[in-house]
C-alpha cells in the first residue's frame, strides 16, 4: 500500500516537473551559447518558476535537427530559426500560430516592414515566428587608409560610382599598416566558398532594380537573368576583375576574410554588427582590439545603385512547436525574449540587433557611433520572400553566382558569360519552385 | 505419414551438418538486414515518392508517384539534378582513374621498396601509414588552408623552390581537380602500400630463387614470379579503390567551405552533387531515385571487375 503511494506520488511529482520544464535550441549566436542564454531566461525562470532547457545546436546541423523534429514530433518547445528558414518549416505544418504572441509584443509597427516580413510563410495570414535578433550588412572601412587615399567615406559610400572611385583611389594609395607595414587591399570579399554568397550579391542586385525572385502571375520565377539582376551582379563581380579584389581572396570562405581585415590586409569590407562588439574585446577572448583595424574602424551603409540603396537583412526567429505540451508557459518565454529588456540583452550578448524596433532606441546602440550607423543603414534592409522553398532558390543561386566567381578568378568574366549562367539557374530555380 | 519420414530426415541431415554455421552467420545476418537490406530497400521505395519538404511529415505514405522521379533525372532537361551532373559524372570518373592509378602504382613501388633489408625499416613503415590514420574530412580541411593562392603549397612552389613563375589558384578552375586528387591519394595509397607489402611477403623465396637460376632478370621474375601472385591482392584493391573514390565525399566537402560552396565543374564529384541536390533542395524522392541509379552503376562496375578478376578470385 505504502509502496504504491509512494510510486503514486513519484509519478506525480515527475508530471508536475515536466510541466515546469521548456525546452529551447538555440544556435551558437554569443561567445558562450548556453551561459548567455541561462542567464538571459534567468529572470523569467525565477518569475514562473520553470526551468528552461538550452541545447546549443551548431548551425551546420541545425537546420537536420529541427526538420527532424518536425518530421518526428520529437523535439523542443521553442526553436530558433534562421529568418530564411521560416517558411519552410511553417510550410510543414509544425508552428504554433504566434499572433498573439506578437499582438503583446506591440504587433505589426513595432518591427521593421522587413523583420514583419519573416514572421510567417510568404502571403500566410498567421503568423509563426517571432524575431528574436536582426543581422545586416554594411561596409566596414579603415578611417586611416581612407584618410591616406584622399577618400571622403561620404562620397565613396553615396553611389556605385563613389564606390568605385574610392577603391581605385585606395589601390592607388602607398600606405601600408602601421602594424604588418604591408600595403591594404582596397576590398576583400570572399568568393565561391562562403555560406554567403548570396547574402553578399543580394545588395548590388536590388540596388540595379534587380530581384533574386519575382512573383509572376501569381507564381515565383528567378529573376536573376533580368537585366538589371545582371547589372548588378556585374557590377559587384567586375570590381574583383578589375583588381580591386585581391586574387586569394576569392578561395577563401567568410571567417578568413574576417581574420584578414582584422589582419590589416583590407581597407574595406562587407558585414554584420558583431564586428563591432569584436573590435572593443582583446584578442585574447577571440576580439581584435589591440589592432590599427579596431582603432581606426568606420562603417557605412551600401553605396546606393542606380535603383536605390539595399542591404542584406538577416537574423534569426524563435518559433513554437505545435507538439510542445507546455504552449501557455511557451508563449509567455516567447513574450519575455521578444520584450525589449530582453531584446537588448541578448543582442548585446550576441553582437546582433534587436528585432523589435523600440529596442534601438537603447543609449548602448545609440551611443555607439557605429552601431548607430548600422541601425541608420537598416532602413535600406531587405529579407528574402519567405518561401517553402527557399532553400532550394538560394543553393541554386549560390551554386551559379559561385562558377561567377570561378570566372572572375580566372578573368574570364564577361556580360555574355554572366548571362549565360544566370539563365542556367533560372532555368533550374523555376523548376525548384514549380 | 511414411510420405513425411524422407524430407523430416533430410532436414534433420542438413540441421545436423550445416545448423551450427546457420546459428553463428544468424547475428551477422539479423543485423545486416536492420542497419544495412532494411534501410536501404527502404531507400529504393522512397525513391517512387513525391518526397519533399511539404511532404516530409508524411514520410513513407508521401504521395506514390512510380517512375517519375526517375522520368527528371534521366528525361527532363530542365531538371535540377540537370545543373551541373554531367561535370559531376565526368570528374568522379576521372577522379577514380586517376587517385587508383596513383595509388596502386604507388603503393607497390614503395611496398617494393620497403620489402628488403632496409635500415629502421619499421620505422619507415609506420610513418608512411601516418596519413591512413587522419579522419578524410581532417584531410579536407588542412588541405583547404594549404591550396591556398598565399597557402604553403604555392609558398614552396614559387617562393622557395621557383618552379612556377607565379602562384596558380589551386581551388579555382581546372586545377581544383589536381586540388582533389591529391590529398585523397597522400591519405589513401599507404593503405595500398602495407597491403601489397603483406602480399609481397607471402611469396615463396624459392620461387625466385628458382626464377634466378633460370636466368630471370628482375623485370622477367616481377612479372611472371611477383605479378601473378599480386593479382588477387591487386583485385580487391581496385575494387575498394573504385568504391572509395565514387562514393567520396568528405575531402571535398570540407575543401570547399564545408558544404557551403560549390566545388565547381572540376572539383564537384557524385557524391558532393547528390548531396547538394538531395539536402540542399530538399526533395527526398529524388534524392533517393538518384541514389538508386548510382548504386546501379556501382553495381554494374563490380560485375565488370568480377569478369576481370574471376580467375584470380578462385582458390588455387
Amino acid at each position: 500500500m505504502v509502496k504504491k503511494a509512494l510510486s503514486s506520488l513519484l509519478v506525480l511529482a515527475s508530471l508536475a516537473f515536466a510541466q515546469k520544464t521548456l525546452e529551447v535550441w538555440i544556435m551558437p549566436n554569443s561567445p558562450q551559447p548556453a551561459e548567455d542564454f541561462k542567464a538571459l531566461v534567468a529572470p523569467f525562470e525565477k518569475a514562473h518558476g520553470v526551468e528552461v532547457k538550452v541545447t546549443v545546436l551548431d548551425w551546420g546541423v541545425a537546420w537536420t535537427k529541427i526538420t527532424t523534429a518536425a518530421t518526428s514530433g520529437v523535439g523542443p518547445d521553442l526553436t530558433q530559426l534562421g529568418t530564411t528558414w521560416v517558411g519552410a518549416i511553417s510550410a510543414m505544418g509544425v508552428l504554433e500560430p504566434v499572433d498573439d504572441v506578437l499582438k503583446a509584443l506591440g504587433g505589426e509597427k513595432a518591427y521593421l516592414p522587413a523583420v514583419w516580413r519573416t514572421t510567417r510563410l510568404e502571403g500566410a495570414r498567421q503568423a509563426t515566428a517571432v524575431p528574436w535578433f536582426s543581422e545586416l550588412r554594411a561596409f566596414y572601412y579603415r578611417t586611416d587608409a581612407l584618410k591616406a587615399a584622399g577618400v571622403n567615406p561620404a562620397e565613396m559610400f553615396a553611389s556605385w560610382q563613389g564606390f568605385e572611385a574610392g577603391l581605385a583611389k585606395l589601390k592607388a594609395s602607398s600606405f601600408r599598416d602601421p602594424e604588418t607595414k604591408a600595403p591594404l587591399a582596397p576590398l576583400c570579399t570572399p568568393g565561391k566558398n562562403s555560406w554567403d554568397v548570396l547574402h553578399n550579391a543580394a545588395p548590388w542586385i536590388w540596388g540595379a532594380g534587380g530581384e533574386i525572385v519575382r512573383q509572376a502571375g501569381g507564381r515565383w520565377q528567378s529573376a536573376l537573368n533580368g537585366p538589371e539582376s545582371l547589372e548588378g551582379l556585374y557590377f559587384f563581380l567586375s570590381l574583383a576583375q578589375k583588381g580591386y579584389v585581391p586574387a586569394e581572396s576569392l578561395e577563401k570562405n567568410t571567417a578568413q576574410i574576417e581574420a584578414d581585415f582584422q589582419a590589416g590586409k583590407c581597407a574595406v569590407f562587407a558585414s554584420g554588427p558583431w564586428m563591432v562588439q569584436r573590435a572593443q574585446v582583446p584578442e585574447a577572448k577571440g576580439g581584435f582590439a589591440e589592432r590599427p583595424a579596431a582603432k581606426n574602424l568606420g562603417v557605412a551603409p551600401y553605396p546606393a545603385g542606380p535603383k536605390g540603396r539595399y542591404t542584406f537583412f538577416g537574423g534569426s526567429n524563435l518559433a513554437l512547436f505545435n507538439f510542445s505540451k507546455n504552449k501557455p508557459l511557451a508563449k509567455e518565454l516567447l513574450k519575455y525574449l521578444g520584450s525589449p529588456e530582453a531584446q537588448v540583452r541578448y543582442a548585446q550578448m550576441a553582437g546582433m540587433l534587436p528585432g523589435l524596433r523600440s529596442a534601438w532606441g537603447e543609449p548602448s546602440f545609440q551611443q555607439n557611433p557605429l552601431l548607430r550607423t548600422f541601425i541608420q543603414a537598416a532602413q535600406f534592409g531587405r529579407t528574402y520572400p519567405s518561401l517553402a522553398g527557399w532553400g532550394g532558390v538560394e543553393n541554386l543561386a549560390v551554386q551559379h553566382i559561385g562558377m561567377a566567381w570561378d570566372l572572375v578568378a580566372q578573368g574570364r568574366l564577361t556580360r555574355e558569360a554572366l548571362k549565360d549562367l544566370m539563365d542556367k539557374a533560372s532555368v533550374a530555380i523555376n523548376q525548384a519552385l514549380r | 505419414m511414411g510420405g513425411l519420414e524422407a524430407p523430416l530426415l533430410l532436414m534433420r541431415t542438413f540441421w545436423r551438418k550445416y545448423g551450427l554455421a546457420y546459428l553463428f552467420i544468424a547475428p551477422a545476418f539479423l543485423g545486416m538486414l536492420l542497419v544495412h537490406y532494411g534501410p536501404m530497400v527502404q531507400g529504393v521505395y522512397m525513391g517512387f515518392l513525391d518526397l519533399r519538404l511539404q511532404t516530409l511529415r508524411l514520410y513513407l505514405q508521401a504521395p506514390f508517384v512510380g517512375l517519375e522521379n526517375y522520368r527528371e533525372i534521366l528525361l527532363n532537361p530542365e531538371s535540377t539534378f540537370r545543373a551541373g551532373f554531367l561535370y559531376a559524372v565526368r570528374t568522379t570518373l576521372l577522379y577514380a582513374l586517376v587517385v587508383n592509378t596513383l595509388n596502386l602504382s604507388l603503393g607497390l613501388l614503395v611496398a617494393h621498396l620497403l620489402n628488403r633489408p632496409l635500415f629502421l625499416r619499421g620505422l619507415w613503415r609506420s610513418l608512411i601509414l601516418l596519413p591512413w590514420v587522419v579522419p578524410s574530412y581532417v584531410v579536407g580541411l588542412l588541405w583547404g588552408f594549404m591550396w591556398l593562392k598565399e597557402g604553403v603549397i604555392n609558398h614552396l612552389l614559387v617562393d622557395v623552390l621557383g618552379l612556377l613563375p607565379q602562384k596558380p589558384h589551386w581551388l579555382i578552375g581546372p586545377l581544383t581537380f589536381v586540388a582533389i586528387v591529391l590529398p585523397t591519394v597522400w591519405r589513401s595509397w599507404p593503405f595500398v602500400m602495407v597491403t601489397y607489402l603483406a602480399a609481397l611477403q607471402t611469396v615463396p623465396q624459392e620461387l625466385y630463387e628458382a626464377a634466378k637460376v633460370d636466368g630471370a632478370t628482375p623485370w622477367q621474375r616481377f612479372r611472371f614470379v611477383t605479378w601473378p601472385m599480386l593479382r588477387p591482392v591487386t583485385a580487391v584493391l581496385l575494387l575498394y579503390g573504385l568504391l572509395g573514390t565514387m562514393y567520396s565525399f568528405n575531402i571535398v566537402y570540407m575543401m570547399f567551405g564545408h558544404g557551403a560552396g560549390y566545388p565547381g565543374e572540376w572539383g564537384d564529384l557524385l557524391m558532393t552533387n547528390l548531396f547538394r541536390n538531395t539536402f540542399g533542395m530538399w526533395n527526398f524522392g529524388l534524392g533517393a531515385a538518384a541514389s538508386t541509379l548510382y548504386m546501379l552503376l556501382s553495381l554494374g562496375l563490380i560485375l565488370f571487375w568480377y569478369r576481370v578478376f574471376r580467375e584470380d578470385l578462385r582458390a588455387r
